[in-house]
């Protein structure tokens, strides 16, 4: 049933856009990311059951909890990434698309760099 | 509460695009271009309330 419901709110958001596009380009990008939102607030909660059960299933197999936050740091960064940059795209930017994209990529290296390390620190201990 | 956002700025955009034919038609070009902006700024207002709810709910789910 969920899904029926984010398919008619795909639908109605993207046939709206178009019957905008042509008068006002500007409101037609906003009605996508309000269907965008919308669709995500309506998956945000299954969403947060993963994760939890993720969590646990990782705690409870003694993977290192600093470590799956770091994965769900760099989930969520991937995310709004992905997200900023879809639109800026759709609305024809695609030069600020791309710098979107770096700063996402920028800001997961940052995140996930305590990983890499530890990484690195052990391979240099087993040689 | 959820699709009526949509239809809400779907009809702000439709009555701004039929206010502005109006006014060019009745000869008022710098009218029609604030009708425009005004109508742009009070979607604006509304969409970006539900950007923040976005970003606050990303921010707890992934403990960003």
């Amino acid at each position: 049933m969920e899904m029926g419901r984010i398919i008619a709110l795909g639908l109605v958001g993207t046939v709206l856009a178009v019957l905008m596009k042509k008068e006002s380009p500007q409101i037609a990008l906003l009605i996508t990311t309000i269907t965008g939102i919308l669709i995500f607030a309506t998956i945000c909660t299954p969403l947060a059951g993963i994760l939890t059960l993720l969590r646990e299933t990782a705690e409870k197999a003694g993977v290192g909890g600093g470590y799956f936050a770091i994965v769900l740091k760099v989930i969520g960064i991937a995310y709004l990434t992905q997200f900023g940059a879809q639109l800026c795209a759709d609305a024809g930017e695609s030069a600020v698309a791309a710098k979107v994209e770096l700063a996402g990529k920028i800001l997961m290296m940052t995140a996930a760099a305590p990983v890499l390390v530890a990484l690195l620190d052990m391979v240099m201990h087993l040689v | 509460m959820e699709i009526n956002i949509v239809f809400r700025i779907a009809a702000v955009g439709i009555l701004v695009a039929v206010l502005n034919q109006v006014l060019i038609r009745a000869g008022r070009e710098e009218q029609a271009m604030m009708t425009t902006l005004a109508g742009l700024v009070v979607v604006l207002f509304w969409v970006i309330q539900y950007i923040s709810t976005l970003f606050d709910t990303v921010q707890t789910l992934f403990q960003l």
